[in-house]
């Protein structure tokens, strides 16, 4: 078994590439990820990535404050843990 | 000649009233009479099951001999001091029960089983209490959670028999305790039919009452009610003159549970460290274990580094009570790979859950907050979650 794998999500059609690690105890693979805060990115279109673990957005769902779930948060796939948010506020502006 | 009620009698020796007035008419404590319905008991008798041990060595158990409910539990000794205290009980069973107790305290559930189990067939009702109680807390931490449910529901059917019979008021008072307890330790329902338990605290014996307190002031708490959570617990501590080192383990523990949800963590910090002085002479790392979760990390940096041994003692323990709590009570985490959780990554869960942020979740464990969003996406992979939301759903409420 291969000790990384990487997967490449494309969203906006900004292609980015996350490595897995392997948990031995959980036998789950594990994305890690960039700190989108500290490391800013952004799609073609201006939208910046997120992660669902992100909740200092006043945009965000008022209980759970989290861009998990959040509705402008776009995500290649259902349960992913990364994604884009589509909020007009939080678009780079050039 | 100065007399005292069976009430003060019960007080005195840690018995219900009814066991004092049984004493009474079997003659067993001197110069007792009848007034009324009740008796007056010359002050300072000693205890009569002191004589019984002496006279009944080598008999059979007399069906007037009366047992300590959870006489570990239920014992005013020194910190430090437990094994002595059992080594004390006269009574064989009431030392055997005792150990059980100790056992699951201190992290021994197995053992704790091994000698109680046999004791859920015991014709004595103090005996099978004792044993019923400690029984469902053992198998939550051995992963038995349907033998936990079991037992659980068993003891709620008993208590509906018990409030319907004319059981005297110290009996009903100790199975209402019983089922609140459970109720709310267990985050199960109450029964409608449940009395309120703050009006039957008074007729419970001594440490009883400080647990007693301890589970109002544990439903204060869930209620988020945390003023009102700690306050109880500080004056039914307050108040106890005697040492209850079980009772008052737990009563400590609500009020740093509530001092950490009102975000006063110097404070907390500060009484956690004490309390483990207070705790750790006589190992009740259980106590502490089956609170982990709510004690939101202030274990892991009072204890990491302090006591890296007992910590991963306890460690053990909250791995095994903490996720089989989780178990019992959340049909949902009924998957295995809620087991997966690590303790860091449990106090995470909790704190976030809570409603900590990540940087202040941070700032607490000493962490940077890109580590602890590292956890935090850990945890979701492994409960198979993807937001704030589902993880509601897995953990304690």
């Amino acid at each position: 078994m291969p000790d990384k794998k990487i997967r490449i999500y494309t969203i906006d059609g900004d292609s980015l590439s996350v490595a897995s690690v392997y948990d031995e105890e959980s036998r789950l693979w594990i994305e890690e990820y960039i700190d989108f805060e500290t490391t800013e990115r952004y799609t073609p279109l201006g939208r910046p990535w997120r992660s669902v673990t992100y909740e200092r957005c006043v945009y965000a769902d008022p209980v759970y404050r989290d861009c998990g779930t959040c509705g402008y948060l776009i995500k290649e796939q259902q349960g992913d843990l990364i994604g884009v948010c589509s909020h007009p506020d939080f678009k780079k502006r050039e | 000649m100065e007399y005292e009620t069976p009430m003060q009698v019960a007080e005195r020796l840690s018995v219900t009233v009814r066991a004092v007035q049984k004493w009474a008419a079997a003659g067993k404590l001197k110069g007792a009479k009848k007034v009324g319905r009740d008796w007056l008991i010359p002050k300072g008798l000693p205890d009569p099951r002191l004589a019984d041990a002496k006279e009944s060595v080598g008999d059979d158990v007399s069906e007037d001999k009366f047992h300590i409910v959870l006489p570990l539990m239920n014992g005013a000794f020194q910190p430090g001091k437990s094994l002595e205290y059992i080594n004390s009980l006269t009574d064989e069973d009431d030392r055997n029960i005792a150990m059980g107790e100790y056992y699951y305290y201190s992290g021994q559930a197995e053992k704790s089983v091994h000698i109680m189990e046999p004791y859920l067939s015991s014709k004595d009702a103090s005996l099978k209490y004792s044993a019923e109680t400690t029984l469902i807390f053992a198998n939550i931490s051995l992963g038995r959670i349907n033998l936990a449910r079991y037992a659980f529901t068993e003891m709620s059917n008993q208590n509906k028999k018990l409030f319907a019979s004319d059981s005297s008021i110290e009996e009903i008072a100790l199975g209402v305790m019983s089922e609140h307890a459970l109720a709310v330790l267990l985050h199960q329902p109450c029964s409608d039919d449940l009395p309120e338990l703050e009006p039957y605290i008074k007729y419970l014996p001594k440490a009883m009452k400080i647990w007693a307190c301890y589970i109002v002031a544990y439903r204060a708490y869930q209620e988020n009610n945390y003023e009102k959570a700690l306050g109880i617990a500080d004056v039914a501590l307050a108040l106890s003159i005697e040492e209850y080192p079980v009772t008052m383990t737990y009563c400590k523990l609500v009020g740093i549970m509530s001092l950490l949800a009102m975000m006063r963590i110097k404070e907390a910090k500060e009484r956690f460290n004490e309390l483990w002085q207070y705790t750790k002479a006589d190992g009740f790392v259980e106590i502490i274990g089956e609170h982990y979760g709510f004690l939101q990390g202030v274990v892991d940096t009072s204890m990491k580094k302090s006591d890296p041994q007992t910590y991963e003692l306890l460690m053990k323990t909250v791995r095994s009570f903490g996720v089989n709590w989780i178990k019992l009570y959340n049909q949902i985490s009924e998957r295995s790979v809620a087991d997966n959780l690590s303790a860091t990554e449990f106090t995470v869960a909790m704190l976030y859950n809570k409603g900590w942020s990540a940087q202040e979740i941070a700032t607490h464990l000493s962490l940077s907050e890109h580590t602890v969003r590292g956890y935090i996406k850990t945890i979701y992979v492994k409960l198979g979650i993807s937001d704030k939301k589902a993880l509601s759903q897995f953990m304690l409420r």
